[in-house]
């Protein structure tokens, strides 16, 4: 009985965890196809290939949240960065394109970096 | 000016030796006639053969082969007596007996013969050496094809108000021109396909009138604002000898004083800005001489105003409390009123223009704010480039230059500033002084993103550059405004020179090696941080630096692309809503990836690289700099983030 409720708990925990984990994904987006798609619509070449900017703003690390990256990507500030409609560049490559962003580790603090401070 | 004590010397000798070498060949005329036949033999590709029989004795012109000097001694005289260092060209056939001139009458020595490999790049050193030394330097070009080459670099001196003194050889009498090639690369007007873009020019058709047209060009040119002109080297002046019955004289070289501001229009402006809640300085070309930077110091002192710091010349210091260059765009939308010293663009600086599909445009300035400028550009504008920007509305306009107005300006702030009104100007600064360090450690937090990232950041790369020439006496002889002038402490009036006028790219390389030159005899390390697609213009400048031993340390910017284009391409797919993934289609360097320490080795140019690890670009650089403080160029290659 004992070994019965260990096995049915490791399985549910497992069901869970792989039913959280999709929900994850399909909520935050694929972070390796994010990272496809960030370089082969050339989104790099204004924010850098670690969305750490460039002539464009700073997306990573911290990006903005999934639906207000979406809007702006839509529809940008005018005279900035170019329009992306839906018709080039999908809601769900950008979901994926904002979970890459999610995944850039925070740099060291700028105060830890000797070079930062001559 | 010091004149060539040969000139009068060598006359009298001339004419011995002409008679001689006359009486010598008159005694054999088919030696003469047998050397013309074989050229044209030697051009058809024909075997030379010898004449049979002796044929008439030509005209007695024809009998002279050797001269003992010709007018290219006389111009080279002319240009000794104008100081330059240097002449810098690519050699040409036009210009032989100018060359011929300078390297064995004139000694090789003031001015000593830059060799290039383009003459783009000739004039290109032109205009970098002219931004350190405040005077031009001389440059030789083919009056065709040199010129055509040299023509979009002429362009670019011409929008950064930079002097460039151009000799283009050409032959214009159509009997002195040998059949072939001397007439593809004959013109009957040779400065007109630069008149556009050039301050003066003239064809002088008598030694004389070269003289007096060579000084004239010096002083133009070098009379703000300053700007490039040309002097055509007739090729038959050059070549005939000098007549014995001729007397020269150059003439004496006097600068003009730079145009200063009208007095009425200095007073007012000061009272405007002594007024002034929330005065703002935009500085873009003011600093001429070294002198520039100590005045805006001041001007900018005594009022307490923050300075928006353009980089088009070594403006103002990076880290003073009152540059607030970071800060500029909020400081322009609170202004009350603004100041700009020649200012390229300041349509551009107080308007944002929106690249769309329609194209509109909005003020930065709220409404009332006044204006000022101060340009020497409203004394001179040419209207077929339109390198002058859109036209800018102001409340005072200054037709002057802006460092000689400068201290009449101080002094009238400095005479409306009460002991109240000085309090309130502390104030101002203090304010000032905390804004700006907190712009400070925002932009070090903003150099920490990538830090450790391949490609390397700029940032990283800038600031790994900053930790090995900190200590030294160095010059960034590139326009790197980004993380350089975010990072490093430029604090002396040498330490930048601006960008290229026109933005015509592969100014780059050529300008810094010209800057480099002028370092040269001051000792300073000079920092090139070279764009890869502005190097692959005419990258031959390797070869010159290695050559004539022209320390410099040229740091790759290499980012593998045209990146400005790759961006334009982006907008453009974009906005017809078309494949987006193309832009890198005419835009970029890849497959291969350039070696750039492969090619500079090539060229006799020390090569570290291509780093793509940050950790391993400190040692680099620290073994460039070795090979640069040891006298000779070094480059380092950086592959790069995009920006």
């Amino acid at each position: 009985m004992k070994k019965f409720f260990t096995i049915a708990g490791l399985l549910t925990a497992t069901l869970v965890f792989a039913t959280s984990a999709a929900l994850a994904q399909s909520a935050a987006g694929n972070a390796d196809n994010g990272h496809k798609v960030f370089l082969k619509d050339g989104c790099y070449s204004c924010h850098g290939y670690d969305g750490h900017g460039g002539v464009g703003a700073k997306l990573a690390p911290k990006p903005i949240a999934t639906a207000a990256f979406i809007a702006y990507v839509r529809h940008p500030a005018p005279g900035g960065m170019p329009t992306y409609s839906a018709k080039v560049v999908s809601d769900a490559d950008l979901t994926d394109v904002w979970a890459y962003l999610k995944s850039i580790p925070e740099p060291p603090a700028a105060k830890d970096i000797p070079l930062l401070s001559q | 000016m010091a004149r060539s004590k040969k000139t009068s010397v060598g006359r009298r000798n001339f004419l011995k030796g002409a008679v001689g070498g006359a009486a010598a060949l008159a005694a054999s005329p088919a030696i003469a006639q047998t050397q013309q036949q074989q050229t044209a033999q030697v051009r058809s590709g024909a075997a030379p053969v010898l004449a049979k029989e002796a044929d008439p004795p030509p005209t007695s012109g024809a009998d002279i082969l050797v001269e003992e000097r010709s007018g290219s001694d006389f111009m080279v005289d002319c240009m000794k007596a104008l100081g330059f260092e240097y002449l810098v060209a690519n050699p040409g056939s036009s210009f032989r007996g100018f060359h011929e001139s300078i390297v064995n009458y004139g000694g090789n020595r003031a001015p000593e013969f830059i060799t290039c490999c383009h003459e783009e790049s000739s004039i290109a050193m032109a205009h970098g050496y002219s931004k350190v030394e405040g005077k031009p330097l001389l440059v030789a070009v083919h009056g065709t094809v040199g010129l055509q080459h040299a023509s979009m670099a002429i362009y670019n001196a011409f929008c950064d108000r930079a002097p460039v003194y151009i000799i283009a050889g050409n032959t214009i009498d159509v009997t002195q021109r040998r059949p072939g090639v001397e007439w593809d690369h004959s013109v009957q007007d040779a400065a007109a396909m630069v008149r556009d873009f050039t301050k003066w020019d003239d064809l002088p058709i008598s030694l004389q009138h070269f003289a007096e047209s060579s000084v004239r060009a010096y002083k133009i040119a070098t009379t703000p604002p300053m700007l490039p002109v040309l002097i055509v080297a007739d090729g038959d002046l050059q070549e005939k000898p000098i007549s014995a019955s001729e007397k020269f004289h150059i003439p004496k070289l006097t600068l003009a004083g730079p145009p200063q501001g009208d007095s009425a229009a200095v007073n007012d402006a000061a009272r405007m800005l002594v007024a002034a809640e929330n005065p703002l300085i935009v500085a873009d070309r003011v600093a001429r001489t070294p002198a520039g930077m100590k005045l805006l110091v001041e001007l900018a002192e005594t009022l307490q105003a923050p300075v928006i710091e353009q980089s088009g010349r070594m403006n103002f210091p990076s880290r003073h409390p009152l540059n607030h260059t970071e800060r500029g765009r909020g400081l322009l939308a609170n202004a009350d009123v603004v100041l700009g010293l020649e200012v390229a663009d300041l349509w551009g600086t107080v308007n944002n223009y929106r690249d769309q599909l329609y194209r509109s445009s909005q003020p930065i300035l709220k409404p009332g704010t006044k204006v000022i400028s101060v340009t020497a550009l409203d004394l001179y504008t040419k209207s077929n480039y339109q390198d002058f920007q859109r036209y800018p509305e102001v409340d005072i306009a200054m037709a002057a230059d802006a460092e000689a107005t400068l201290p009449s300006l101080i002094e009238a702030c400095k005479r409306l500033i009460t002991s109240d009104r000085k309090q309130t100007l502390e104030d101002r600064g203090k304010k000032l002084a905390v804004a700006r360090q907190e712009s400070v450690d925002r932009v070090r937090t903003e150099a920490s993103y990538a830090w450790d990232a391949s490609p390397i950041s700029t940032a990283r790369m800038a600031a790994e550059i900053w930790g090995q020439i900190k200590d030294k006496d160095w010059v960034m002889v590139s326009n790197s405004g980004g993380w350089p002038m975010r990072l490093w402490n430029f604090d002396k009036p040498y330490q930048h020179i601006g960008g290229s006028g026109g933005a015509g790219v592969g100014y780059g390389a050529p300008s810094a090696l010209g800057a480099a030159l002028a370092n040269k005899k001051h000792g300073r390390l000079c920092v090139n941080i070279q764009n890869d697609g502005d190097l692959m213009y005419a990258p031959g400048v390797l070869w010159t630096s290695a050559h004539h031993r022209i320390p410099l340390l040229s740091v790759m910017h290499n980012n593998r692309a045209y990146h400005q284009e790759v961006m334009h391409l982006q907008r453009m797919a974009n906005r017809h809503q078309r494949d987006i993934t193309t832009a890198g289609i005419g835009t970029t360097l890849l497959d291969p990836n350039i070696d750039f320490a492969t090619v500079a080795r090539g060229m006799g140019v020390h090569g570290e690289g291509p780093i793509t690890d940050p950790k391993d670009l400190g040692p680099a650089l620290k073994r460039a700099i070795e090979v640069v403080e040891r006298g000779e160029p070094a480059l380092v290659d950086v592959v790069t983030q995009p920006r």
